[in-house]
Parts: C-alpha cells; structure tokens; sequence
C-alpha cells in the first residue's frame, strides 16, 4: 500500500511542486491550506507522514505539531517546512516533535530522499 | 616682672615700712621724756646695742618668712594655677589642676577642674560632630565614585574652567587616547571642543531644557555628548557635567543594516532578471530545440540557487542587528532569576522558587521587558489557573538558554497560551507591548509543555551573549585605598588663575613622578631608554589610576648589568614604539605640572639629549627627591630610595620597574613635601633654592652618587 502524505502549506506554487514530487515518487498526496484543515484532514486521511509548513493562517505550525502529538498515531512522521530557519525556532520545532526540520528554500532532491528515509522508519 | 622680683620689692617696701614704724616710735618715745631720761635711755641702748640688732635682725628676718609664706600661697599657687590652665586650654584637655594651698586657692582650683571637664566634653562632642559628618560626606563621595564606576556611560563633571574633577572608568575607557588626556585637574577641552560646549551651555541657559545633546567624532569614534550646566549656590556657572555615549557602534548597525536592504533589493534584482528572461523565453518559444530548452533550465536553477545563498547569508550577518540590539544586555541568568523572583513575588502574586544555576551564563536580554512580561504570564497563571508556585530555572543549549517557569498542574494548551502572548503588557515598556513581541525581540521562542506527570513548563528560549563580558570593572571603593581616586571636588574651588610656577604653594601644585630604565648609565656614548613610567600628584594625592607605563624599544642591545637591574629582555623590547612616539606621549601626559625624580639629573640627560631628535622639550620645573632629603635630612648620608622609604615608612614594593620607582617616589615625595613645609619651605621656589644649596654642598662633598 502507497505511503499517504499530508501537505500542509498555504502557498498554493510550493504546494504544486510538493505533490508533484510526492506523487511522483507513487506516495497518496493530500494537502490542507492552514492549521485548523491541517487537523481535520490528519484525522480523517490518517497520513503516514506530514510536511508541515510553520507560517500558517489560524494555528501555526508548532500548533499543529504539538496537537497532533498529543492525538495523533505514535508513528507519525512530521517535517517541518520553514522560511525563517532561526536556531530557537529549529530547537521549538524540535521540542514540539518534529522528525525534521527543513529550511526554505531546500533542494527538492534532498526532500525527497529525507522523507523516503523516514518512511522506512529512520530518523 | 617675675616672681624673684616682686618677692624682693614686696619684702623692701614690707622692711621699709616696719623701719619707718618703728623709727617714728623711737622719735615719739624720744621727744616724750625727759632730758634725764633721755641720757638714760641712750646710755641703756648704748649699753645694750648687740641685744638691740640683734632684735631689729629678727624682726627682719620674720618679717621676711612671713612674706615668703604669702608669696608661696597667694601668688606663686595662682601663677602656677594660670600656667596650668593654659595647657589645659591649648595642648592637654585631659590635665587636671593639683587641689592644694589655701582654702581660696584650692577653690579656685576645683573651679578650673570644673570647667576643664565640661570643656573637654564640649570639645570631644564637636570633634565627634566634625568626624561623623567627615565620614558621611566621604561615604556619600564613595558611593558617588562607586556609583560612576558602575555606570557604563562615560562621565566627566568639570568646574567652569573646564579642569575635570570626577570621571568615572568608562570615560577613561573611551576617551584616553592618547593617553593622558583624563585626569583629575586636567583641562576638558583636549576632549571636546570648547566651542561645542559653550554652545551646549548657552543653548540650554536660553532654553528649557536641562542639559543639551551635541554630537562629536573623535578618532575613530563617533560620540554623543551629553552637557548640563552644575549652578552655584548664586545661581551663576559652577561647572558642567558631561556625558558621552559611543554610538560607533550604533552608527555601524545601521550602516550595516542599510547595506543589508540594499544586498536584499539590488542584488537580488539581476538574478530576477536572469530567471524571468530565461522562464519568458521558454514559454514564447515553446518549438525551441531541447538543448537550449536545458541550457535555460539550468540557468534557471542556478539563479534560484545562488538567491537561496544570499538570503542565507544576509539572515546569518543580520541575526545580531535585525533587533534592537541596543535594548538588549549581557546578564548574568543568576541576576535574572532573581530579578524575575522579585517581580513574581512582588507583582503576580506567585510565591517564586528559583533553582540555583551550577555554572555561571551571561544571556542577551532586555531584563526589564523580560521580567515584564514573564510576570504577566506568571499572573495570567495565577489568577486563571490558580498557580500559586513557580519553579524558576535557566540552563545552557547550544547557543540559546533554556528559561523555564515550571508549576504543578496540567500545562496550557496552544491556544490559550498564544491568546495570553497576545494581550497587552500594560503601559510603561519600551518597543515590545506584549509577551509574544518581546520573545519575537530577542529572536527567542515559547512553548508550552507538560513534564511526564511532573506539572508543566513554559520554556523560553533566549540568546546567550557571544562572548562573556570581561570581569565588571573593580569598585574603587572597595580597592585598596579608602578613598577612591577618580574624584577631586577641592578642585572645583582651586586657584583660578595661577601665579608663575616659582610663587605657588608646593602644596597646591600638580606634579607628574617619573623615572625612566635604560639600556646603561651613559647617555652620550649610546645609552637609550628602554622603559618609561610615571603617576600624577594632584592636590596632595597620588593618583594610582593615572599612571603611564610604556616599554620603549631602544634601537640598540641592553647591557648585562643594566638587565640585572630591570630584568628587561631585548626580545621584550622588539616591536615596542619607539623614542619618538613614546617621548611626545610622556609629554602630554606631563603637561602643566612640575616633574619629580629620584636623581632626576640622570633622567633628564636622557631626555635633553632626545631633544633635537623628538621635538619634545620639557621647560616645566624639576624637584629631585635626593636633594629634597638631604634638604629635610641633612645629618644622614644614606639617600636612596630604600634608605628614604624605611626612614619616611613608606613600604617598598614592585621596585626597578619604571612604573613601580615612580610610584614610590610619589609616596616618598609627598612626606618629603610635609617635612619641607614644616622647616618653612612652602613655594617651589624655596624648594628649589633649597636642593640647590643642598646640591652645591653635595657636590662640594662628592657625594652626589646614583641613588
């Protein structure tokens, strides 16, 4: 069975190239467009894993993070997406739960070989 | 007249009378009797004339005991009461008068005691007054001084001459290059500008401001100065104060800033161009052939690519000057934890356990908009979750520290606590009104977290300081001298105009102490100077902050025996400056004030002998310790340094370096200063008549050796 991938950012280009590169790779694609949808789709597509932007309209990011660790599946997979990348932020989304966290811009190659690696269950 | 004196004349004139007494007698008796009896009465006293002198004698004699009785007990006894008492009066209150003698005078005795006894009480109360209110008023000056030294602004308060009466340890910091240009009793306008002053001072006597903002570069820096006129009592000019801030730094962070915005708009508009061209071509000319198609694939790649680098780069320049950097402090955590215990426990009601933290951090913050807002969320939790204990603790992460405030109970969910982060901090702030925009300010982040059933925490993430801040600079109220030094309000009454140097009181002249270390003891066939150290004496004080050390390099090698002595390596002196740049700054440093040596002869030949090389010339006056000491102590011969300092009990540390030699000279000038004042020497030109009656006397003698 594919692996199910919930995109969560609310920049409708970046999320183009996101579900592009997912389903090219044969992942189920899914995305929500702020932190609020975020949790409603978790729940109902129940994603092996999440990419999840921090800049978002309503709950940030860490909001979401942070939810759906207290609710969510234990093996759940989140990286976190983020254009501002400061150290305390890094060390938050880490506290928070996160698997990974990666900054904007980052090369698409890269992305698509950190989510395959946690999807095979590393770290 | 004395004593012997009135004693004789008392007893001639008591003689004299008792005779006349008894003359008279003899005559009444005399012309009384008959003639008959008269021939008996001279024939009897014929007869009887030894027994007759004889009588006269003793009448005499005890006439004479009895006046010397008298004289002991009403006259001698009151003398030596008056003697008594005025020792009493002047040298000795504590002297009681001997109750002895006769009932009057030992009244009168007792009636002195009397009054000695309330004298020396009245007395010892006022010298009580006068050292309690002595040691509050010094008390206020070393908390004054301790108070400046703390301060991170520079402060110079000078009289209306302009001669600085305090500064504190940042304006020497700041402004002493070159060196000597800050001390006590030296002139302010080799720092500021007289005119930039005189218009600050007349701006605010016209305005209604208190003290006026003035902007100057000195050097390489660019400082903000802050003048406020200081009023006498009649209101007219007593001096100024002023403040300077170094806002190079300021100045910087915005220069750099702006370069910053620029990099982000300009430089980022050609890889734009590249990218938008490349992506317009593609989509006008969708036939083109697959290799150009690829070749405008890549450029646009590599465009995308290079923008990602230079926006890495600017956010990694920019994290220290995107924020207000200058809101923020070094602080140590131990201070903030207990600044925020205080606050917590004053403010929010909440009773504040602060965990000791094991090793010492300096964080970056801005305490008081920290402790602000941690107080509000301390009061949020407090009065909506019935909070009543918070755990304080910081601890180390990489570069940032952790600040938690933990309490029992379930943690906060996202939202509430982001709803508290948002609501207003109240009035009084400056920059950030809520939780959120002071976090957001120190590039710091907040959570919320629970502590596997232990209670919850929020965690605050804060900068730590790049570099830990030198040791705070040390108190000069608690140093090793009482008083501090960085301080003379005696001078704001100092003489205004001076007379020539030879008409002023040793006393009330600045003398700069120096001593030079060379390479050997022969100016004229080679001999440099290798190290140079001199401090300041300005009203009757040593001023060990005002100092002047400097290695010199002497060009040429250093005798064996002379590096015995000083223990100055050649290899020490390499790369040292050299004569002409040291010699200009000695000047300055030197300037206004009479030089004092120990065989000072010695040192000046250097120093003449640079003359023509230099520039420098040094026409102030000179006093030679050595010819000073021989001077106050002319029966001993032994004139060296050691010798004086046991005599005068001056302790001798730190010797044979430049520095040291001039220091101990300074002390044992000002004793030597004291004893010439007391033989009379009081101008610089009796000083100088002195040591040089001295010198020819010495010479004379042969005794004028290197001391």
């Amino acid at each position: 069975m594919a692996s199910k991938v919930l995109i969560v950012d609310d920049e409708p280009n970046i999320v183009t190239s996101l579900e592009f590169l997912m389903r090219r790779k044969g992942y189920e694609t899914r995305v929500a467009a702020d932190g609020d949808l975020a949790l409603e789709e978790a729940e109902r597509f129940q994603p092996d894993i999440v990419l999840l932007d921090v800049m978002l309209p309503r709950r940030d990011g860490f909001e979401v993070c942070q939810q759906l660790r207290a609710t969510g599946r234990s093996d759940l997979k989140i990286v976190m997406l983020t254009a501002k990348g400061r150290e305390t932020e890094i060390a938050k989304g880490m506290a928070m739960g996160a698997d990974a966290y990666v900054t904007k811009p980052f090369s698409t190659r890269e992305l698509v070989d950190r989510v395959a690696h946690l999807l095979e269950g590393g770290s | 007249m004395n004593a012997k004196a009135k004693f004789a004349l008392a007893l001639a004139i008591l003689s004299l009378a008792v005779g006349a007494g008894v003359a008279l007698l003899a005559v009444g008796v005399w012309s009384s009797v008959s003639p008959g009896d008269q021939a008996v009465l001279t024939r009897v006293l014929r007869e009887q004339a030894a027994l007759v002198a004889t009588g006269g004698l003793l009448l005499l004699a005890g006439l004479g005991a009895l006046v010397a009785l008298f004289f002991r007990l009403y006259v001698a006894a009151p003398r030596r009461l008056a003697t008594e008492t005025r020792l009493i009066a002047s040298a000795n209150p504590d002297h009681r008068l001997e109750v002895r003698g006769p009932g009057e005078v030992r009244e009168l005795a007792v009636a002195v005691n009397e009054l000695a006894d309330r004298y020396r009480s009245a007395r010892s109360d006022v010298e009580g007054q006068i050292a309690a209110a002595r040691a509050d008023l010094e008390q206020e000056r070393n908390r004054l001084a301790a108070l400046m030294s703390e301060l991170t602004l520079a402060v110079l308060v000078c009289n209306v001459e302009g001669r600085i009466l305090l500064y504190n340890a940042a304006a020497r910091q700041l402004l002493d290059r070159p060196v000597g240009l800050v001390g006590l009793g030296r002139s302010v306008f080799g720092i500021v500008d007289r005119s930039l002053i005189a218009h600050a001072l007349a701006c605010v006597r016209d305005g209604s401001a208190a003290s006026h903002p003035a902007m100057t570069a000195r050097g390489d820096k660019l400082l903000r100065v802050q003048i406020a006129p200081v009023a006498a009592e009649g209101g007219e000019l007593a001096g100024f104060v002023l403040t300077l801030d170094d806002m190079t730094r300021r100045a910087e962070i915005s220069e750099r800033r702006d370069a910053l915005l620029r990099a982000l708009t300009e430089g980022t508009r050609a890889s734009l161009a590249s990218i938008r061209a490349a992506v317009e071509s593609m989509l006008d000319y969708p036939e083109m052939e697959p290799e150009q198609r690829r070749r405008f694939v890549e450029i646009i790649r590599e465009e995308a690519t290079g923008l990602g680098a230079q926006v890495e780069r600017a956010m990694s320049e920019s994290s220290g000057y995107l924020h207000d950097q200058w809101l923020l402090a070094d602080m140590l955590d131990r201070e903030l934890l207990t600044a925020l215990g205080r606050s917590l426990d004053g403010e929010a009601g909440v009773r504040a356990s602060i965990d000791e933290p094991g090793d010492e951090r300096w964080l970056r913050v801005d305490s008081f908009a920290l402790v602000r807002a941690v107080t509000h969320l301390a009061g949020r939790l407090h009065a909506e979750r019935g909070v009543d204990e918070i755990g304080l603790a910081v601890r180390g992460v990489g570069r940032h520290a952790e600040l938690d405030l933990r309490w029992l109970g379930a943690p906060l969910d996202a939202e509430t606590l982001r709803s508290w982060t948002e609501q207003p901090l109240g009035p009084g702030g400056i920059g950030a009104a809520t939780l959120k925009e002071v976090v957001e300010r120190h590039g710091g982040e907040l959570w919320c977290q629970d502590e596997a059933g232990r209670g919850a925490y929020v965690r605050l993430l804060l900068p730590l300081a790049e570099v830990a801040p030198g040791p705070p600079p040390v108190n000069p109220a608690v140093g090793d001298q009482s008083r501090p030094e960085f301080y003379d309000f005696d001078l704001f009454g100092a003489a205004e105009h001076a007379p020539a140097w030879d008409e002023r009181r040793l006393d009330e002249l600045a003398y700069t102490v120096f001593d030079t270390e060379t390479t050997g003891l022969s100016p004229s066939e080679g001999d440099e100077i290798i190290s140079m150290g001199a401090v300041r004496i300005v009203n009757g004080r040593l001023l060990r902050q005002e100092t002047f050390e400097q290695l010199v390099d002497p060009r040429r090698g250093v005798s064996a025996a002379s590096q015995r002595v000083h223990g100055i390596s050649p290899e020490l002196l390499r790369g040292q400056p050299t004569i002409e740049e040291v010699l200009p700054a000695f000047a300055r440093f030197a300037s206004d004030t009479v030089l004092v040596g120990h065989n000072v002869a010695f040192d000046m030949r250097f120093l003449q002998l640079k003359e023509a090389q230099t520039g420098v010339r040094l026409t102030q006056p000179v006093l030679d310790t050595l010819l000073l000491s021989a001077v106050v102590h002319p029966d001993h011969e032994e004139h060296s340094l050691e010798a004086m300092a046991a005599r005068l009990g001056v302790s001798v540390i730190g010797r044979h370096t430049a520095l040291g030699d001039a220091i101990l000279t300074g002390e044992i000038f000002l004793k030597l200063l004291r004893l010439l004042v007391a033989q009379g020497v009081v101008t610089l030109r009796e000083a100088r008549e002195a040591a040089r009656r001295t010198y020819q006397a010495r010479v004379s003698n042969s005794l004028y050796t290197r001391g």
